[in-house]
């Protein structure tokens, strides 16, 4: 087309110019049209894979937040009684001693006010109670330690004493709560009887408590050795502990002394009104079982892969009619034919946690790191050359050329070299794993992950515009990028640990390099990954 | 692909705009203040292109028929933007490069166009509907709210504005001037 044209022909040449010019627009605004004039179909998209992250994890929170408030209340309840309770308990303890001879006995009464009549007023004294926890299967356990007078006054010498201890129902007149044969089991104590002050042989020992442990049954025995002493007083640490700390009222102690205390006698609980109320505390009072138990699982993984990489020549730029002659050429050429790579290791590692959605369907989600390399084949010359990169301008829909030099020729040099394109990443794979076939323990499993990706750093060589060098050129690296997996495995559960192992295949899905350099690459992962998961309860 | 957009089949759609969407987006460029404009006036356009297929009845080129929703659809953003207050100043024109390309028949067809968007947002409305899109002076008037008349002096202070900035870029040559005496035509650049 010529200049001269005059401006009569101006409106000539608007209109033929006009009709000349084209422009390309960008694939947003396609994708904008569709997801308006197809509104149910709208694509998913990295956003909508973040919002699945995040409402996994907030999923978890929330159902271990919920769990330690049940534990904390059922702790709580544990603590109190259900209506009217208070924080003290009241013990009624025994002791017998196998040696009857000039030793009495005193058992406590259950008064609030209780005293002991003696000279001595450190008798009367009587520690805080103490709480402590167990650790899973016995919930709580009071201590409250008073003394008790056990001797009368006569010398004892040389004597050895059987002391056994005895478990017996708590007791507290006040709640007048029936203790019928059969729930005794839920009513559990132990005694321990601490003669520290006297013998300086603490004989404190936590008795060990179960369900099984009925009113009445030797928890255990010591063989204690006077000599030369004379024993004025016991120090009894009355312990409780049970699953659930409900007052009732004695209703039988087997003793072997004659000397009891006349409060220690059987009463009859059976009336409705008693009844009903154990039946509401233990209702309200049972152990509530954490939502997410069993269902949320905590995995560690790891792939060794090998790395494959594919070249296209970027589309748009086949369309564009300013490109360079020359590297209009070049990109005519199919580019995996022009250049010599090689697969290499690629490596992944990660953590998640997996959710239990439905059964043989779990949702999962996690953080892995990656390492990926191929190997260019390339020769190194000893001095560097002129060389071109093709780069595409999408805002003015052209191309246009990078200057750089390079001592890495594609076709010859003086000796060959491999270069190492590597890429370090950071990606959150979300997905889903779904059982094919098995049982609990041995199972066969599917799994797809989407995984977007964070480039960490790396090393790039890419194909120069004539494909005859190799440029490295770390800046174009993509920062973000997304990551499509799948995955099959067996697992095998043993000893509360799931292992797996199976293939997996991983696919890059946008280019490597920056969108403007006119040569795409994806990569390609064919791995084995090894995993071990374990449920937390 | 006329028959899969009428049942709203999603390839005959994508295959339409792909096929019509160069062209209409450099029409929207010609009217628009920058590419992302241009973008936003092609994606309404072809947005009721779509909506309103059924309204095609076959009477002439479809290209003829989408361009005429997307000639409107710049005006009305136009006019809802306001952007008819906008003014360049046009000795700025000269300074405004354009890369080289190597294809001289689209390279001067895009200097073309850049030019035209130098003009004032008015004047260049007018200049597009009229010179190249064919409109007459009375639907431009109808269209723009204004009077034929306005439009008319419009459209001829647009073109002399034009001509200054396409011989300036050295695109066009002035006419030719016959001297009385020699009769013999010279050309003055």
């Amino acid at each position: 087309m010529d200049r001269n044209f005059h401006i009569d022909d101006l409106e000539r040449l608007l209109r033929e110019k006009s009709d000349e010019f084209r422009m390309y627009p960008s694939k947003r605004i396609w994708n904008s049209i569709y997801n308006n004039i197809h509104p149910g179909r709208k694509w998913p998209s990295v956003a909508m894979s973040i919002t699945l992250i995040i409402a996994l994890l907030s999923v978890g929170y929330l159902n271990t937040r919920n769990a330690n408030l049940y534990s904390e209340a059922r702790t709580y309840n544990s603590l109190q009684k259900p209506s009217t309770q208070t924080a003290d308990k009241k013990f009624v303890s025994q002791i017998t001693v196998n040696d009857h001879s000039n030793i009495k006995y005193i058992a406590n009464s259950d008064d609030k006010n209780e005293t002991v009549t003696t000279s001595d007023n450190d008798l009367n004294s009587s520690k805080n109670a103490e709480t402590i926890k167990f650790n899973p299967g016995v919930a709580l356990a009071t201590v409250k330690q008073h003394a008790v007078p056990v001797i009368s006054g006569n010398l004892m010498k040389d004597k050895t004493f059987q002391v056994s201890q005895y478990a017996i129902p708590l007791t507290d007149n006040k709640l007048n709560i029936p203790v019928t044969p059969g729930n005794e089991a839920s009513i559990v104590r132990g005694v321990n009887i601490n003669m520290v002050e006297i013998f300086n042989d603490p004989l404190s020992k936590i008795i060990p408590t179960s369900t099984d442990v009925h009113s009445g049954d030797l928890i255990n025995t010591r063989e204690i050795l006077i000599n030369n002493s004379i024993i004025e007083k016991v120090l009894i640490n009355d312990i409780a502990v049970s699953e659930y700390m409900v007052p009732s009222r004695v209703s039988h102690v087997n003793t072997i002394s004659d000397n009891i205390n006349p409060a220690l006698t059987n009463k009859n609980f059976n009336n409705t009104e008693d009844k009903e109320w154990l039946e509401n505390y233990a209702l309200y009072n049972r152990p509530v079982s954490k939502k997410w138990a069993n269902k949320l699982s905590w995995q560690m993984y790891a792939t060794p892969s090998i790395v494959y990489r594919s070249l296209y020549s970027d589309p748009n730029f086949q369309n564009t009619f300013n490109a360079a002659p020359l590297a209009v050429s070049a990109s005519t050429q199919n580019i995996n034919e022009v250049v010599v790579h090689k697969p290499s290791i690629g490596f992944e590692m990660g953590t998640g946690i997996q959710y239990s959605i439905l059964r043989g369907l779990k949702l999962k989600a996690g953080l892995q790191l990656n390492y990926t390399r191929y190997n260019s084949i390339a020769f190194e010359n000893s001095h560097p050359v002129a060389t071109k990169l093709t780069m595409h301008d999408f805002t003015m829909n052209t191309s246009y050329e990078l200057y750089r030099t390079t001592p890495y020729s594609n076709k010859s040099g003086l000796e060959a070299v491999k270069l190492h394109n590597q890429t370090f990443q950071v990606s959150l794979p979300v997905g889903v794993d779904m059982k094919l076939t098995g049982s609990e323990r041995f199972q066969w499993n599917l799994g797809v992950t989407i995984q977007p990706t964070y480039v960490i750093g790396g090393k790039s060589y890419l194909i120069s515009s004539d494909r005859r060098n190799y440029v490295r050129e770390t800046s174009m690296l993509n920062k973000w990028n997304l990551n499509a997996g799948i995955e099959t495995f067996i697992s095998y559960k043993v000893n509360g640990l799931t292992w797996q192992v199976g293939p997996q295949f991983r696919t890059q899905l946008f280019t490597t390099n920056s969108r403007k350099f006119a040569v795409e690459e994806r990569l390609v992962n064919y791995g084995l990954k090894v995993g071990v998961s374990k449920t937390i309860k | 692909m006329l028959a899969g957009c009428l049942t709203n089949n999603a390839a005959s759609q994508e295959a339409l705009y792909s096929r019509f969407s160069p062209r209409m987006l450099g029409v929207c460029y010609r009217f628009a203040k920058n590419r992302e404009d241009a973008e936003d006036m092609l994606q309404e356009g072809f947005i009721k292109v779509f909506s309103q297929i059924h309204q095609y009845r076959g009477e002439g080129a479809l290209e003829g028929w989408i361009r005429r929703i997307v000639v409107h659809t710049c005006i009305n953003v136009l006019k809802k933007n306001k952007k008819f207050s906008d003014s360049v100043d046009i000795t700025f024109a000269s300074g405004i490069g354009i890369r080289e390309e190597s294809i001289p028949s689209i390279m001067q067809a895009k200097e073309v166009v850049e030019c035209i968007r130098l003009l004032p947002i008015g004047y260049r409305t007018v200049l597009n509907l009229y010179a190249i899109e064919g409109y007459s002076h009375k639907e431009i008037g109808n269209m723009l709210d204004i009077e034929e008349s306005t439009s008319r002096s419009q459209y001829t202070r647009a073109k002399a504005m034009l001509e200054d900035v396409l011989v300036k870029k050295k695109i066009i040559l002035k006419p030719r001037v016959k001297t009385p005496f020699f009769g013999i035509a010279s050309a003055t650049k």
